[in-house]
């Protein structure tokens, strides 16, 4: 399927644009460039709507409803309609899908009222009438674009967002799961095994009908209907065990995640405790601190002076203060008639000689006296060293306050993290549920094989019963029935054998081609030799050494799970039963410059058709060159000068025109 | 049909040969079912064209 011109009318930004998009073989890409909110979105969002309408608008972060989408302007003015119309070319016929509503005047800044009614129309091209395989409803048409066109939750893979895809490098939810499974085909396969064992029961049903008409043994017939019933009866006992060994394994899930999470919170409790009693040990510091700053405040007039009494010791004296201690040293041992020196020299005749030139007249001094004083206060408070301790206990003070903040901090941000969970009760109590979970998997397990080991008795005593009634029975009609039923399983297993076989052979070469694709959008090639695609559809990212990452652990950038995720789309695009085009808004976001330039010398490749809408500076002039061969024409989408709310689409000219 | 969904049909036909199945049972079985899979729900109204497929291809391998 091709898309070959949009047309919308009255459809967001747009009053009105027609979009020839049609491409050839070799130039299959069209462009269509647009700054931020300027309405690429918009026109990537009519699109959807043309084909699935308001299933389609789901994906856009607030506007859901079609009546959003309506152009403010136009409804101010009056009554009008809105509509979006494709042009397609689908196996070789082209139709033309149109949708869209009436809508009533409505003033700037309330809600737009429509009347309520869908329009949905499918022109066949070839007459210009609606198409009647179509049907006459909307459901019917909407039927038909979504089993011959792309069916609604495929088109994920066709139409999307660049950087939105990053989120099937997920674990994937169980919705892409389903979808991919039918992007690829397998659903059809799964249902058709479903369906085919619905359709045995009724063709043993048939036979089971025969049998009784035909037979005269009431008795052994009696015996049938009750081994049968017993079987119905069986079948239902299995049904329910098997639904209760399910849910004692989503509880058990369930709890063994609570218990996780709980542990976890547990252990940040444990942190918070070990937080709160280093808190402790601080503030006790803190309360010492603040004694030892109390204790030096009361001297802190000497810590004041101290400057001042540096300087005056320093200060020298006349005569200077060594001479001044010798004469009043020599002046006492003269007058006590020491005997022995302070020096511990015995004093003779010549030493007290010696000893009495040192003697100098000294006259009171001011100057003298105060340094003495001063002498004698440093020497007895030491006023350096309480300058020093003093200095110790203020940065100590800061640094404790500070830690002290630090762990509250932390305290308050443990406590954010932890409401409702990891109180100590929770988890011997989730423990506990755990294992009673546990037991039951264990309860509902065993009653569950004996229950169709059970079924398995009771099938084969209606087998013997049948045989007996056949055997005396000699009727067409019957051989028939039963040949019927045997026919139908072995339809069943063949149907069987094909999923099989499609998983034994197209799924290893979906990842081979997936792998591929990867390796060559990669920026590191001699890293990585691959991707592997489980059989839940979750992907991980394949090592130069053989270790194998889930894929959002290889790159947890957008941009690498980008990379990944455009992988496997174009994987899914390649062995997809549909074909389309690839339609992608902002393509290359977030990614690096050989990431961008990979994905570029990519992009033609992934469908027959490929429109990109995307901002100036995601594609530039020289990203353009990469294009160059392949794009069939380049859009700009403006506003207009004298209306900037509204916008326009005109031809780029570029360099790559 | 695409490519892919032209392989899908090669492994059908593959299995029916190889189970002995009447030509073209499978891929008959496996059209109906294609048209339903896009429905947003499923009905039974399968039921019926199934069971046709499986009578008319069941008198054909009693004619081989």
């Amino acid at each position: 399927m091709k898309i070959k011109t949009i047309e919308i009318f009255n459809w967001g930004r747009y009053p009105k644009a027609t979009i020839p998009v049609d491409v050839s073989e070799d130039r299959n890409v069209i462009l269509i460039r647009a700054r931020n909110n300027i309405g690429k979105t918009t026109l990537f969002y009519a699109i959807k709507y043309a084909f699935y309408g308001k299933k389609g608008l789901e994906s856009h972060k607030n506007q859901h409803e079609p009546h959003e989408w309506i152009n403010r302007q136009a409804a101010a003015k009056g009554d009008g309609k809105m509509f979006v119309e494709l042009t397609i070319e689908h196996q070789g016929k082209e139709y033309r899908i149109q949708r869209g509503f009436k809508f009533y005047q409505t003033n700037t800044g309330e809600t737009i009222q429509t009347d309520g009614k869908e329009e949905l129309e499918i022109f066949d091209q070839e007459n210009g009438q609606p198409l009647t395989d179509a049907g006459k409803e909307n459901t019917t048409k909407q039927n038909w674009i979504n089993s011959m066109l792309i069916p609604y939750d495929v088109s994920q893979f066709f139409f999307f967002d660049g950087e939105d895809i990053k989120r099937y490098t997920d674990e994937p939810e169980e919705t892409v799961k389903k979808a991919i499974l039918r992007v690829l085909g397998i659903k059809v396969l799964t249902n058709t095994r479903e369906d085919l064992e619905h359709t045995q029961k009724l063709f043993n049903d048939l036979y089971n009908k025969k049998l009784k008409e035909k037979s005269n043994d009431e008795k052994t017939k009696e015996r049938l209907e009750q081994i049968q019933k017993k079987i119905d009866e069986q079948k239902s006992v299995i049904t329910h065990l098997d639904g209760a060994v399910k849910q004692a394994k989503q509880l058990k899930e369930n709890y063994t995640e609570q218990l996780k999470n709980n542990v976890l919170a547990q252990e940040k409790i444990n942190e918070r405790q070990r937080i709160a009693d280093a808190n402790e040990a601080l503030k006790k510091n803190l309360k010492d601190n603040e004694e030892i700053l109390k204790r030096l405040r009361g001297v802190s007039s000497i810590l004041l002076l101290e400057p001042l009494l540096r300087i005056i010791d320093k200060t020298e004296e006349n005569p200077p203060s060594k001479d001044q201690w010798e004469s009043k040293t020599a002046k006492h041992m003269i007058d006590k008639n020491f005997k022995t020196c302070v020096c511990g020299t015995h004093i003779d005749a010549e030493l007290k000689e010696k000893l009495e030139k040192k003697v100098l007249e000294l006259k009171p001094n001011p100057q003298a006296q105060l340094k003495r004083f001063v002498e004698s206060v440093i020497g007895r408070t030491l006023p350096e060293r309480k300058i020093s301790e003093l200095d110790h206990a203020i940065k100590d003070n800061i640094r404790i306050k500070g830690e002290i903040d630090t762990n509250s901090t932390a305290i308050k941000r443990i406590n954010s993290e932890l409401p409702g969970k990891g109180s100590d009760a929770m988890i011997p109590l989730l423990r506990d549920k755990e294992a009673r979970a546990e037991e039951d998997i264990i309860k509902y397990g065993r009653d569950l094989e004996r229950a169709k080991d059970q079924l398995i008795d009771f099938e084969k005593e209606e087998f013997v019963i049948k045989r007996k009634l056949e055997q005396a029975i000699d009727s067409e009609e019957l051989k028939t029935a039963e040949n019927q039923k045997e026919f139908v399983q072995k339809v069943r297993e063949a149907v069987q054998k094909t999923i099989t076989a499609y998983y034994e052979l197209r799924k290893p070469e979906l990842e081979k081609y997936v792998s591929d694709v990867f390796l060559k959008l990669v920026n590191n090639k001699k890293l990585y030799t691959g991707i592997t695609i489980d059989d839940e559809w979750e992907m991980k990212v394949k090592y130069y050494d053989g270790s194998l990452l889930p894929t959002y652990q290889y790159g947890p950038s957008s941009g690498a799970s980008q990379i990944v995720a455009t992988a496997f789309i174009a994987g899914l695009n390649k062995f997809a039963q549909k074909s389309g085009p690839v339609i992608i808004d902002t393509p290359l976001g977030r990614l690096d410059d050989i990431h961008r330039t990979n994905l570029l010398e990519y992009y033609n490749k992934m469908s027959e058709q490929v429109i990109i809408l995307y901002t100036p500076t995601e594609i530039n002039d020289n990203d353009q060159v990469i294009l160059e061969d392949y794009v069939m024409k380049h859009y700009e989408i403006l506003s207009y000068d004298d209306l900037p709310d509204l916008a326009r689409i005109i031809p780029y000219e570029s360099v790559i025109q | 049909m695409t490519e892919a969904g032209d392989k899908i049909i090669e492994i059908i036909e593959k299995i029916e040969k190889e189970e002995k199945l009447p030509k073209g049972i499978l891929k008959a079985i496996y059209d109906e079912e294609l048209i339903q899979v896009h429905k947003d729900i499923r009905t039974n109204s399968v039921e019926k064209p199934l069971r046709e497929i499986i009578v008319k291809y069941f008198e054909m391998s009693n004619e081989d």
